[in-house]
């Protein structure tokens, strides 16, 4: 009996399986809801964007009328992370991160951020957890791979084949093999088609990322797969094999995570912003004070003749600088604290496939942290180039002028990754890992197919 | 008489049979050990959950203690100000920590932990602990109430799915029924086992969580909350109970039951929590942030901030006022004309703000609506809403919250208003000063919070939903029990 004619023999009985085609019909409406969802996301993400954008315009046209009558005019900067061009996949932790920034130039750089506005979104959907695309493949996408594929060997065995296929010519690792490979061909590859399709359909027309979607989603899918070849090596009866493929899947992609994510907060707590807020508030409060008092007790002196800008402008901005200066201790120790617990965040997901897969469709779709801190970074340079413009005019003792004001830079967030980020690239390495890892179980656990 | 006799010695047998099958199905179950590692395995896991929630409540208690007390301190050391510029300084109101959190954290992790009070504005909750994450992130929110509403009913359906159906459960159906045991007793008799079992959990699962919650400290709602929390997860359970056993009563072979079964399981469990609020946001939306922020302030700009004297509203109360005193000047009024401003401009403010606040949750109670709708696929969805409104930890106990402290807002920012209306400033300075502390002591921040009356009449509809479920249930079970007896 060759491979082929055990892989055609399967694919035919899982084509008169009325459940195959119930499972994959149920796919596609959940995967087509999922993607409207996503692209709902992005729409509505997109009109907030244009209202921030409008704002900006807005500011920038009425404060055009006070240059000249200061040294700069740099009026409020509103500068905004837009959607990646697969973002209807996963929104991620797009909701986690600010979007968008609050840059006045001679503010205090700890309220970049501060006076952004939440989001108002349902607590009850956030809670409850994003239906996108991400969360199909992640969540349910082993489920129709493990219901597809649970009674992989076991029903051969319950029913008494079994013993019947092994005394034909073909050696049971072969049998096993070209029946894995045929449910992959009957249920991953339609899985895998429709997702994309309805990724596609939703808007995510990159031609790079939707070859990327396709891969993520075959690699994890791939590894359910292997894990359904290792249930079915054990497993004696399909009630039994079912019952482990539940409670793999409950362990594997929710108890794991969830468990990991809870010894993380034991061990690298999220360092509380809100009291770092109160304590930068009250440093800022006690900076401010000793500044003023420091400013009344030495006066600067009168130059003759007087200055273009006055030099009491220059004695806030100098006193401005120091205040970021003393305040840049605390705000760097913050940062360490937040980046130590991304850290073992970022670092554990390479041993959950189901938070490999999550991430890696978070970077594809650009709902990823890195991409929102990378934003945060471009923003406070922005910030600190607009400083640098103010402090310029003092430097010159020369007031900014109309053509000046026009040509003011304007921000426009660097996307920097290349088609497969290094992130990415991991999580794909990490999942084929997984699947070798298993396969290496199946090869060792080989023996206990052969008996019937 | 002996009609009666005959008749009541009938139900003491029909009830002893009850038992004895009953008992028998447990000793069964623990035999099998499947169960018992099962149990034992979400008892550990949820021990860890508790026990990890107590440290994180705990340590976000005396965070919030430190916050509040700092705050305070930062608000009395203004000293000497003028009144209007403590209420630009303004300070923040931490979240109170809720002690059944513990249990059931809810809706806590993508709520506002504080809300940082200010003059002309009413700030959303900031802080809210589901930020700065990553992947991993997405898959938090593990606790007791999650492995009761989740894991419990897996684990009774794993359980009781071939108790009817199985070959091995047929044949020993066939004995006991050739042995004159009545259906009704063999299937009740079951379904005890299986809420024996469900009942077990629950206490188990609650006992774990109570020594956590009494060290988070017990207010005056949580001892009534309690019982009605274990009372809703008991019937939840039940209703699970008695749906596996009619299902594998009802359904030809075991397999058949699993998968039934399972597929029930992860459309109650999994998918309809998750799709009901995505429809429900679908079918209310609610306008993104920016846009919500660009509407009010908008409105509340376009109204009477108190900054800009010039406003047409504010020209007709000076033209009322200088006209009540007989005066040509605002200077001459015997009443500080910029405090008047302040204090009618705070006021147009916050009745924009909440009425467009009040929009917004109004949208968040339809949407609530919406998801009721779906309870009647998913029992979890209706057990979901009791367990967090109980736990103190849905959307209504953290609306009390924002209440309270938009109510404290109003009145401190108000009072420094009036400060400054009453007092003119001295001659030779812009601004009346005044002692922050002093003037703001007699205004205190009380918390909000929601009665239980209160909470169990807004519950009513998911408690009805919960006893649907669990008469569909039963009344599937008896069905099994009638075509058990017509088999027989």
């Amino acid at each position: 009996m060759s491979g082929i004619a055990v892989a055609g023999y399967e694919i035919r009985r899982l084509l008169r399986d009325r459940a195959l085609a119930g499972l994959l019909l149920l796919l596609v409406a959940l995967s087509a809801y999922a993607a409207w969802n996503g692209a709902e996301w992005v729409k509505q993400r997109m009109t907030a964007i244009a209202l921030l954008t409008a704002e900006e315009q807005q500011t920038l046209m009425h404060a055009r009328v006070f240059v000249g009558k200061a040294p700069s005019v740099l009026p409020r900067a509103q500068p905004v992370l837009p959607p990646g061009a697969m973002a209807v996949v996963s929104i991620g932790q797009a909701d986690a991160y600010p979007f968008t920034a609050d840059v006045v130039a001679l503010g205090d750089g700890t309220t970049l951020f501060k006076r952004v506005w939440a989001d108002i979104g349902s607590p009850t959907a956030r809670a409850a957890g994003r239906f996108d695309l991400a969360f199909i493949i992640v969540f349910l996408l082993p489920l129709v791979v493990l219901a597809a594929s649970y009674d992989l060997w076991a029903r051969e065995r319950e029913r008494g084949i079994a013993a019947m296929l092994l005394s034909q010519p073909v050696s049971v690792s072969r049998l096993i093999i070209f029946k894995a490979l045929a449910r992959g061909l009957v249920v991953l590859l339609p899985a895998t088609a429709i997702i994309a399709a309805a990724a596609y359909w939703a808007g995510a027309r990159d031609p790079a990322g939707l070859v990327c979607l396709i891969l993520i989603v075959l690699t994890y899918a791939g590894f359910w797969l292997a894990v359904a070849v290792v249930i079915g090596l054990r497993a004696r009866r399909s009630t039994e094999a079912a019952i482990a493929a539940g409670a793999i899947w409950l362990l594997l992609v929710v108890m794991a995570p969830s468990l990991t994510l809870t010894g993380i907060d034991l061990l690298a707590p999220p360092p509380s912003e809100m009291r770092f807020a109160t304590e930068m508030k009250a440093r800022l409060t006690q900076i401010t004070e000793r500044q003023r008092l420091q400013r009344i007790a030495n006066p600067a002196p009168v130059r003759t003749p007087a200055p273009a800008i006055p030099d009491s402008i220059r004695d806030s901005y100098a006193d401005l600088v120091a205040a970021d200066r003393q305040l840049a201790p605390m705000l760097a120790a913050h940062k360490r604290s937040q980046d130590a617990r991304r850290h073992w965040m970022d670092s554990v997901r390479f041993l959950l496939p189901s938070v490999a897969a999550q991430d890696a469709l978070d970077r594809l779709a650009g709902s990823d942290a890195d991409r929102a801190l990378a934003f945060q970074s471009q923003v406070a340079t922005f910030w600190h180039q607009r400083r640098l413009l103010h402090q310029g005019y003092l430097e010159r003792d020369a007031i900014q002028t109309l053509d000046e004001y026009d040509s003011l830079p304007r921000f426009v967030f660097q996307d920097i990754r290349s088609v497969l980020p290094v992130g990415l690239l991991a999580d794909l390495a990490a999942l084929i890992a997984a699947i070798g890892l298993l396969l290496i179980a199946a090869w060792a656990m080989r023996g206990q197919s052969k008996t019937p | 008489m002996p009609v009666r006799l005959a008749g009541d010695s009938m139900t003491v047998f029909a009830r002893s049979r009850t038992l004895g099958v009953a008992a028998t199905q447990l000793t069964l179950m623990w035999r099998e050990r499947r169960v018992v590692w099962l149990m034992l395995a979400l008892l550990c896991l949820t021990a860890t959950s508790v026990g990890s929630n107590a440290v994180r409540l705990s340590a976000q208690t005396l965070e919030r203690q430190a916050v509040a007390e700092e705050e305070a301190r930062l608000w009395d050391a203004q000293g000497l100000i003028d009144p209007h510029a403590a209420a630009h300084v303004g300070r923040a109101i931490p979240a109170p920590v809720k002690p059944l959190a513990t249990f059931d954290p809810g809706l806590s992790d993508v709520l506002g932990a504080s809300v940082f009070i200010e003059g002309h504005a009413q700030n959303p909750a900031r802080h809210r602990p589901i930020e700065e994450g990553a992947a991993l992130s997405r898959f938090g929110g593990f606790s007791a109430a999650w492995a009761l509403q989740i894991v419990a009913p897996l684990l009774l359906i794993l359980a009781g799915f071939a108790t009817l159906s199985g070959d091995v459960a047929r044949e020993r159906l066939r004995q006991e029924l050739a042995a004159g045991a009545p259906p009704t007793a063999l299937v009740g008799g079951r379904l005890l086992a299986l809420a024996t079992v469900a009942g077990l959990l629950t206490l188990i699962l609650l006992g774990v969580s109570l020594p956590a919650i009494l060290l988070q400290g017990m207010g005056s709602t949580e001892p009534g909350a309690l019982p009605a929390i274990g009372t809703a997860y008991l019937l939840y359970l039940l209703t699970f109970c008695a749906l596996t056993v009619g299902i594998s009563g009802l359904c030809p072979s075991a397999r058949t039951s699993l998968v039934v079964l399972l597929s029930f399981w992860v459309v109650a469990t999994l998918l309809a929590p998750r799709v009901a609020p995505a429809v429900a946001e679908s079918l209310v939306p609610i306008p993104s942030a920016p846009a919500f922020r660009a509407a009010v302030t908008a409105e509340a700009e376009s109204g009477v901030d108190g900054h800009d004297l010039a406003d047409k509203r504010l020209e007709a109360i000076k033209a009322e006022l200088l006209a009540r005193y007989n005066v040509d000047d605002v200077a001459d009024l015997p009443v500080n004309f910029r405090g008047i401003a302040l204090e009618f401009g705070e006021r147009n403010s916050t009745q924009t703000y909440a009425r467009h606040f009040e929009r917004i949750y109004a949208s968040y109670q339809q949407q609530e609506r919406v998801q009721r709708a779906f309870a009647g696929i998913s029992p979890t969805l209706a057990l979901q809403a009791w367990s967090r409104a109980f736990a103190g930890t849905d959307f209504a106990a953290h609306l009390a919250y924002l209440r309270g402290v938009e109510d404290y807002r109003y009145r401190l920012i108000q009072a420094l208003n009036h400060e400054v209306k009453t007092h003119k400033p001295r001659p030779g300075e812009h601004y009346h000063l005044a002692d922050i502390a002093t003037l703001s002591r007699s205004i205190t921040y009380t918390s909000h919070q929601q009665s239980l009356a209160a909470t169990v009449a807004a519950q009513v509809p998911n408690l009805a939903i919960l006893l649907g479920w669990t008469l569909l249930g039963l009344c599937l079970a008896f069905i099994s029990a009638a075509r058990l007896g017509r088999a027989a």
